[in-house]
């Protein structure tokens, strides 16, 4: 009896002594990261991407199948964990020490600290290599996954930016697709008087679609440079007064109420329902998601428009909101070569091309998105996207997740009353913090 | 008389909060019918069309690919820490020794640790000692958040048990262990079967660790399947909804199935009074 | 009763849940403690000792603030609602006269508790809306002045709509846990006592509350702990939203921890909850018998 109550007490012992060992390191050495090879030789390489539900799953599972089958001797082991739920798991296994070979972010910032904190493989010499992969996808979105010059991350989906808005509501009252934004308040003020319709769907419930939004009248109202600077963790401020006048141009939407009424309380799904039901008659919203609109309303019955220009704006008018998607592989993956083989075919034309197709994710491919493997509408988008030579990350990806969470808290309580000031003040303070600690 | 309209007074007063928690139950499951479009517009009407999809699609999605993982997970944890609470429960409660406060306050301490703070540790710990990924990870590792409450549930239980029994079972030469599985136990059933529904709903319902502590996808439970449903501008919240409705099933049946041993299963002589 | 042997044989049958509960449930609180006093992040390369700068930064933390109150919040109204509603609920059921409607009643009752918060979460969300939700009609027809409340929405009242639906979901689960302990409270002692001319309410004070003292008092300590580490119901519902006003501490510690990447400062969180926790524990446990020599 005795015996066993010391053996449970040992082996206790042994397991905390195991543990003391590796109590406060972050970036704790990988033991079980050594060659994944098996016996014949197999290579597996482990990959974490995001997309468990229907109809993505499938294109990936077919693509990996695929691959498999060209390279009998790379074995991917994919696991898809929802976009909810990647975030706060990418954080646990970072911090526990090992990545996955491969594995998904979002351009900008959500890339880039990957990077800094050394989890990410330089993609740079493979880049240079295969120099006619590196010009086939999008500038801007390639150029997003940048940090000192050197690129971390392979994109494979883009989006854009633009304004939804019901054809219905738009004909039916003769209103013209505003080109500039005073004509675009205009139009906001004239539904707001004339019809019993929200002028524009707006939830924040969940307060990453305000970061949308200040996310592009930020590129829209402060001065490219300035934006540089200041997305940086290691220089942001947030002190140009513009980023004062881009809240303000956000709040004062609400104020006006082109928003509808309690916009903290309903979420994006809700009034994107109520854009599709026709209760509202315009929606920011970006390229991935034209799929939806065109299940929750028809394709013929909604347009899009570029985000109107502002005249006078300090911000850069050939810089438009949006984001991508964007595989890396981890610094200590074993098999590179092997780990960037299948990122050059899951990129490459044909994949890219399929999963446009079938899966309705645009791809980053410089005139990947064609009407042949798309909607017309989607297709009609990347035409007009052209014309576009920056790509404004979602605010969220795009400012150190600090500086993002804060912004986004503020400008909820922004859309509550507080002070456009107020909220940059808030922000200051945290980029000043954050500034400090990155020196 | 006036405690006859007293008695139907309290009836109707019990009916109506029975109500109150029966119409937002009936919702939930209406709710699996329709589609995101009725959902958001007009969520309190009925559906116009009957999607008895979204509860086909939420059981091939999330529901029916982990429903093994999280029986076997959610089953494995509640033995473990039932069992294991059962044990550490009999010396708490009937025997007496000088350094039970200590033991007390540090099974009791257990109950009042967020999960929240100790799931990167964790995290660590379990790839240190290969708990990683695996089922028995899960099970020891949900189980023992469960212990510290199960602990206290049978000990308070332990506690009523007439002493006169064991003791007269001593005089007779019985040893602890015989004491314990042939007197204590069967007496325990009615408590050993809350404190089997109660870990089992935790244990089931539980999302962090199944998330953080299990990879591959043969091993995810039915919550992870069922955020994995969820993205941020894909979600289809009816759907969800239907898979949260099958989710709870099986939860509900064991309850109605448990309870049995709850109703007076006690014999008069083993309870103390 | 064996004395000689008692001391070990109550060693054998504590230590597998001891073992348990110190690797799993308390070693992660050291390693805890001993990561609050770096700071360091998943994705940063350094580790730098920092002592107890994050404590003192916890102190003076405007949402820490905001959360206690939320949590507080939460603590009392679940207290009211699922120790003392609930108790009152359970001895009604108990009542002989009641015996028939217990079984369905409590099974009703009990069944929220089973959902996953998740769908309380949204049904809530839905019943609490401005604009499509049924709670505001409702208050309408009482006479009262509706545009002004959006319960979710303003940062009043937000984490009052949270906490009345983690009561609607868990006031069953206490009632039927009193159930199974007034079970076993003899019939006898009742009965004496109705002979002694005691009424329904004298009877539940002076025999159901004392007799099941142990049971309440756990059941107050996992409401209270629950309560200072609520975490899904704000995070479903709110998201800690809007502005801050619904962070608790546990949200407050995942935003902090696993989005902005400050281990360090949510560790530290972390093991303030516990030591909050702790306190409240010890505190409510003064009146509870240990049962030491």
């Amino acid at each position: 009896m005795k015996k066993r109550f010391l053996a449970a007490l040992l082996s206790a012992a042994m397991v905390t002594g195991l543990l003391s060992g590796c109590a406060t390191s972050g970036t704790g050495g990988s033991s079980d990261k050594e060659s994944k090879e098996s016996k014949d030789g197999k290579v597996t390489l482990s990959f974490l991407n995001k997309y468990p539900e229907q109809p993505y799953a499938k294109y990936f599972e077919d693509a990996v199948a695929e691959f498999e089958k060209q390279n009998p001797d790379i074995h991917i082991e994919m696991e898809n964990v929802s976009d909810e739920a990647i975030k706060d798991k990418l954080t646990v296994i970072a911090s526990g020490g090992d990545m996955p070979d491969i594995y998904m972010s979002w351009t900008g910032e959500r890339v880039k600290r990957f990077a800094r904190g050394g989890k990410a493989l330089d993609l740079t010499p493979y880049l240079k290599e295969d120099t006619e992969w590196a010009e086939s996808f999008l500038p801007a979105f390639l150029n997003n996954s940048t940090v000192d010059g050197s690129t971390y991350a392979i994109p494979y989906r883009s989006g854009v930016m633009y304004m939804m808005y019901n054809k219905e509501v738009f004909d039916k009252n003769k209103y013209e697709i505003p080109k500039t934004w005073d004509e675009f308040l205009a139009l906001c003020e004239t539904i707001k008087k004339n019809t019993d319709v929200t002028p524009i769907a707006f939830g924040n419930s969940a307060p990453w679609y305000a970061s949308w939004w200040i996310g592009m009248l930020n590129a829209m109202m402060v001065p490219a440079d300035v934006i540089n600077k200041d997305y940086d963790p290691s220089t942001g401020e947030f002190t140009d007064e513009n980023y004062v006048k881009a809240v303000k141009a956000l709040l004062d939407l609400n104020e006006k109420g082109y928003f509808g009424d309690h916009v903290n309380s309903k979420d994006y799904y809700q009034v994107r329902e109520e854009f599709c039901a026709g209760q509202a008659a315009m929606m920011l919203d970006a390229t991935p998601q034209f799929t939806q609109f065109d299940d929750g309303m028809g394709e013929e019955n909604w347009g899009f428009f570029k985000i109107p220009a502002m005249e006078g704006a300090a911000g850069d008018a050939g810089t438009v909101g949006g984001g991508g998607e964007a595989w890396m592989v981890s610094a200590d993956c074993a098999h590179p070569d092997e780990a960037i083989a299948f990122l050059k075919f899951m990129t490459g034309k044909e994949m890219s091309d399929k999963q446009t197709r079938e899966a309705g994710l645009p791809n980053a491919l410089a005139g990947g998105i064609t009407e042949e493997n798309s909607t017309k509408a989607l297709a009609d988008a990347y035409k007009q996207a052209e014309g576009y030579t920056n790509i404004a990350d979602w605010l969220d990806c795009a400012v150190e997740a600090k500086i993002a969470d804060q912004y986004m808290t503020s400008l909820q309580e922004g859309l509550d009353g507080k002070a456009a000031e107020d909220v940059m003040a808030d922000v200051q303070k945290v980029a000043a913090d954050v500034k400090a600690e990155n020196q | 008389m006036a405690k006859k309209i007293g008695h139907g007074l309290i009836i109707a007063v019990l009916i109506l909060f029975a109500v109150i928690i029966f119409l937002p139950l009936i919702w939930m499951v209406l709710t699996g019918f329709k589609t995101n479009k009725e959902l958001f517009l007009e969520p309190w009407k009925l559906p116009e069309v009957w999607q008895w999809r979204n509860y086909l699609d939420a059981w091939n999605a999330g529901i029916g690919t982990f429903f093994k993982n999280s029986v076997i997970i959610t089953l494995g944890s509640t033995v473990f820490s039932t069992l294991l609470a059962c044990f550490a429960a009999y010396p708490i409660s009937r025997i007496k020794f000088t350094t039970k406060k200590l033991w007390v306050i540090i099974i009791l301490g257990g109950l009042m640790l967020a999960p929240q703070s100790a799931v990167i540790s964790l995290f660590k710990m379990a790839k240190v000692i290969g708990l990683y990924d695996s089922y028995l990870g899960m099970m020891i590792i949900t189980g023992a958040f469960r212990i510290p409450f199960a602990t206290f549930l049978i000990m308070t239980f332990y506690k009523d048990i007439s002493v006169s029994l064991d003791e007269s079972a001593f005089i007779d030469g019985a040893k602890t262990r015989q004491v314990f599985w042939k007197i204590i136990m069967p007496l325990s059933k009615p408590i050993i079967a809350s404190c089997a529904i109660v870990s089992f709903r935790a244990v089931w319902n539980e999302l962090m660790f199944a998330n953080v502590l299990l990879e591959s996808t043969a091993k995810k439970t039915i919550p992870v399947g069922l955020v994995n449903l969820q993205g941020t501008t894909t979600t289809n919240w009816t759907m969800l909804m239907s898979g949260m409705v099958i989710a709870s099933v099986p939860l509900i049946i064991i309850f109605l199935i448990l309870q049995k041993q709850f109703i007076r299963g006690l014999t008069a002589g083993g309870v103390k009074g | 009763m064996n004395r000689k042997g008692s001391k070990k044989t109550a060693f054998i049958y504590l230590a597998p849940a001891m073992a348990v509960i110190l690797v799993f449930l308390y070693l992660p609180i050291i390693l805890n403690f001993m990561n609050s006093l770096y700071k360091w992040g998943a994705m940063s390369t350094e580790v730098t000792f920092v002592g107890g700068k994050y404590y003192q930064q916890l102190l003076e933390d405007e949402t820490i603030r905001v959360a206690l109150k939320n949590n507080l919040v939460f603590a009392v109204v679940s207290v009211a609602c699922q120790i003392g509603l609930s108790l009152v609920i359970a001895a009604v059921l108990e009542s002989r006269f009641l015996r028939k409607w217990q079984s369905v009643l409590r099974t009703i009752y009990f069944i929220p508790s089973l959902l996953m918060v998740t769908v309380t979460g949204i049904a809530f969300k839905m019943l609490y809306s401005p604009s499509i939700g049924l709670i505001n009609p409702f208050l309408e027809k009482l006479g009262i002045d509706t545009s002004g409340i959006d319960i979710l929405g303003n940062a009043g009242s937000a984490i009052f709509g949270v906490a009345a639906a983690s009561q609607w979901q868990y006031i069953g689960y206490t009632v039927v846990l009193f159930i199974v302990a007034m079970q076993s409270i003899s019939e006898d002692i009742y009965e004496a006592a109705e002979i002694d001319g005691a009424d329904a309410i004298q009877r539940f004070f002076r025999i159901t509350v004392p007799m099941m003292k142990d049971t309440i008092m756990i059941n107050m300590i996992i409401v209270v702990t629950g309560a200072v580490r609520v975490y899904d119901e704000v995070y479903v519902m709110t998201n800690g939203g809007p502005g801050r006003a619904t962070q608790t501490l546990a949200t407050y510690l995942y935003q902090v921890g696993f989005k902005n990447d400050q281990m360090g400062y949510a560790s530290a969180i972390a093991f303030f909850v516990f030591i909050v926790t702790f306190i409240l524990g010890l505190f409510q446990m003064k009146g509870y018998d240990l049962g030491d020599d």
